[in-house]
């Protein structure tokens, strides 16, 4: 008999929450069956700054797809991200214990447990363990059980975010009723969807731009050696629109959606672009050129922000897979062309692949599809995080009593 | 700034105590929580209806089942077997019974039956049982009889009836003749009607008492006997005056009082013997009923009117 298990993947993100929900089957085969988006509020840069605001958006996206799916969630998966997130690099370090310097699981849990156990501050928590891989006496070791050596080393990459925020998003999902089963990094989860294995491998950095943060990963050798979030997103570039243009939001979204670009061309001078668009009393007219150097300008200071970020981790040589852009702000002409001259990488958009429905392959989904990817393959399960808590009845029974 | 106390132990996301309850509850989520629980509720009573339904449904296939089984037992009536501690036999049965060729045993009507052969009078219980898939068993309690009875009715015919120990008179069927010329006639002042027979006869069983123990422990005496008078006795064994009065083949009559009937009967059996060894003929009566017995002879002797 199939056992089928429904999950959610929700994203709060500025300005859209993105609710999916999807059917595994057998723990193997994931079929999508509903989906919702609704306008985002209370939501600044990632952040939630208007709890009730934030809850009815996301509360109406996933009762939205939980309609169109005919079903019930059983649990969700959350995408996470802000500018609170922050993540270190750490290296835990043992002697091998043994007299024949044979690496046994004990060694393998002390190092482990030294390299996640770094102490940080009382109002953090953490989000991720991205294992980075072994050493032993100095050498990268895919698997050290039972090989031979005197030091046996393993580095994480760790993320933790600002504990009040992260239990925010956590009581959203609650006040709904549901639990968060995980949650995964917004450029994490976007990372599995877009990047090629072959591109993980080589070493490849993942943008996801979104409304009001873009966050970025780095792979390689097949695994994720950094993250990030720059917190700036398609939002400021409206912002700066409807400021510069001096117009209201609305028709600042409407007009880079229309005539935004990423880099000035010789032909925007001549073009008219009618502020309103409807030509009334009050209307007016500029340049393209005008609105797209606005433009250009946020988008080069976002990239520059992000080449900072990375240092030595964003040149040629550490990332030979170029640069792949995602989210919904990457939808930008010319973007790939100003990232590339920025970054000083080749740069591709990423696109969701084949197997996913026409009307899900928009970048804006990629990041819910990413979650549903993992919720489908556990590997955060295994690579990121500690394992769930067990639910049997003896250890709701050890809860009961405090055990 | 005061510097941030950093955590003794690294802390996860997973720390965070996850609650349903509390400030993220909106309009939309306390929507869906009555919807959810109204539907659990409905869940819970369609699951208790189901099983109300299964366990109702499985009480009347069982009970279905067994008349299933009768209705469904269409196989034909083809054997019928008889029991009795009596006399009569199979063939009587079968023309008591007169069932119709080819039916079915479901439809034999047993209670029917039992009340039928229940009128024949001769029987004294009557069982009748189906033996699926197609015997019919009859087993029967006859009664015995005691006494022969003469019935005349209001056009003046005879009849020959026979009467039980428990007093009931029936037409006997199927006795030898040896067994019934030997029984005594009764002899009463009336035999009520009842229904189509005759009312029980009272007293029958202390009659019966007397010619038992006759017949088993005097049996040249119970031979001798051919009418027994019960028009003295009404069935009260403690009523004054009452007796019973046996009629021999020789004409004497013998009376017995209604209670200890081996005393009068070894006593009887005495004054005949002593009769016979002296000759004494021409006894017309005996009566036994008071404390010293009397004995009538027909040409009385006026030396000794009374001999012990």
């Amino acid at each position: 008999m199939s056992q089928s298990k429904i999950v959610g993947a929700v994203e709060i993100g500025t300005t859209t929450v993105v609710a999916l929900i999807g059917e595994i089957v057998n723990g193997r085969s994931l079929n999508l069956i509903g989906m919702a988006e609704c306008s985002s509020a209370g939501v600044k840069k990632g952040e939630i700054v208007d709890f009730r605001s934030a809850s009815n958006c996301a509360h109406a996206a996933i009762m939205g797809a939980e309609k169109s799916a005919g079903a019930q969630i059983e649990a969700v998966y959350m995408a996470q991200t802000g500018r609170h997130l922050e993540g270190f690099c750490h290296t835990g370090a043992v002697n091998v214990a043994a007299s024949d310097n044979q690496v046994s699981h004990a060694d393998i849990q002390r190092v482990i447990g030294d390299a996640k156990g770094k102490e940080i501050p009382a109002d953090r928590v953490y989000i991720h363990h991205i294992k980075r891989g072994f050493k032993l006496d100095g050498k990268p070791v895919a698997r050290p059980l039972h090989d031979v050596g005197q030091k046996l080393e393993v580095s994480y990459w760790s993320v933790h975010g600002d504990e009040q925020r992260v239990r925010d998003h956590i009581h959203i999902i609650n006040g709904f009723g549901l639990n968060v089963e995980d949650m995964i990094l917004s450029s994490i989860a976007t990372a599995s969807m877009v990047a090629t294995e072959e591109e993980k491998r080589r070493g490849t950095l993942v943008i996801d731009m979104g409304g009001g943060t873009s966050d970025w990963a780095i792979y390689r050798e097949g695994v994720i050696q950094r993250t990030g979030v720059v917190p700036v997103g398609g939002d400021h570039l409206t912002n700066d629109l409807a400021l510069g243009l001096r117009v209201n939001r609305k028709y600042a979204e409407k007009l880079k959606v229309q005539f935004g670009k990423a880099i000035v061309e010789k032909d925007d001078k001549g073009e008219k672009v009618w502020m309103v668009g409807d030509q009334a009393i009050g209307d007016r007219y500029l340049s393209r050129q005008s609105l797209v150097q606005v433009l250009s300008v946020r988008l080069e200071e976002l990239f520059q922000i992000l080449k900072k970020q990375l240092g030595e981790d964003g040149t040629e040589a550490r990332l030979p897979g170029g640069v792949v852009l995602s989210g919904g702000a990457s939808r930008l002409p010319g973007l790939v062309e100003l990232a590339g001259r920025v970054l000083g990488l080749p740069v591709r958009l990423g696109a969701n692949p084949e197997w996913v429905r026409e009307d899900l392959r928009g970048p804006e989904y990629t990041t819910t599809l990413g979650l549903m990817h993992y919720a489908l393959t556990g590997q955060h399960q295994e690579e990121f995080s500690e394992p769930p808590s067990q639910k049997g009845l003896m250890s709701k029974m050890s809860k009961l009593f405090s055990i | 700034m005061p510097k941030k106390k950093a955590k003794t132990q690294a802390s996860s996301w997973h720390s965070i105590k996850q609650t349903s309850a509390g400030r993220a509850v909106t309009k939309i989520a306390r929507k869906r929580r009555a919807f959810l629980g109204l539907r659990t509720l409905g869940i819970a009573a369609a699951v208790v209806l189901l099983l109300g339904g299964l366990a109702a449904g499985i009480h009347f296939l069982n009970t279905k089942t067994e008349k299933l089984n009768r209705v469904g037992a269409v196989e034909p009536l083809r054997n019928i077997y008889f029991e009795t501690d009596g006399v009569l036999t199979q063939a009587w049965l079968l023309e008591r019974i007169d069932l119709p060729e080819d039916i079915a045993l479901a439809d034999v009507d047993i209670r029917a039956l039992q009340e039928q052969l229940l009128s024949e009078g001769q029987t004294r219980s009557v069982t009748v049982e189906k033996r699926f898939p197609d015997a019919l068993l009859v087993s029967l309690k006859e009664r015995t009889p005691l006494l022969r009875l003469v019935i005349v009715d209001a056009s003046g015919r005879r009849g020959l009836r026979l009467v039980a120990g428990d007093g009931h008179v029936y037409h006997g069927s199927h006795y030898p003749v040896s067994d019934l010329q030997h029984l005594p006639f009764l002899d009463v002042a009336k035999v009520e009607r009842a229904g189509n027979g005759y009312a029980d006869i009272p007293g029958m069983e202390t009659v019966g008492e007397l010619l038992g123990l006759a017949r088993s422990d005097y049996p040249e005496l119970y031979a001798q006997w051919k009418i027994v008078s019960c028009r003295d006795f009404g069935g009260d064994a403690d009523e004054l005056g009452a007796t019973i009065t046996v009629t021999t083949h020789e004409k004497e009559l013998i009376t017995f009082a209604p209670a200890d009937f081996e005393r009068q009967l070894s006593r009887l059996q005495r004054i005949l013997a002593y009769a016979e060894e002296n000759h004494v003929r021409q006894i017309r009566r005996i009566d036994l009923s008071y404390e010293e017995p009397i004995v009538k002879l027909a040409q009385v002797n006026r030396r000794s009117p009374h001999r012990r």
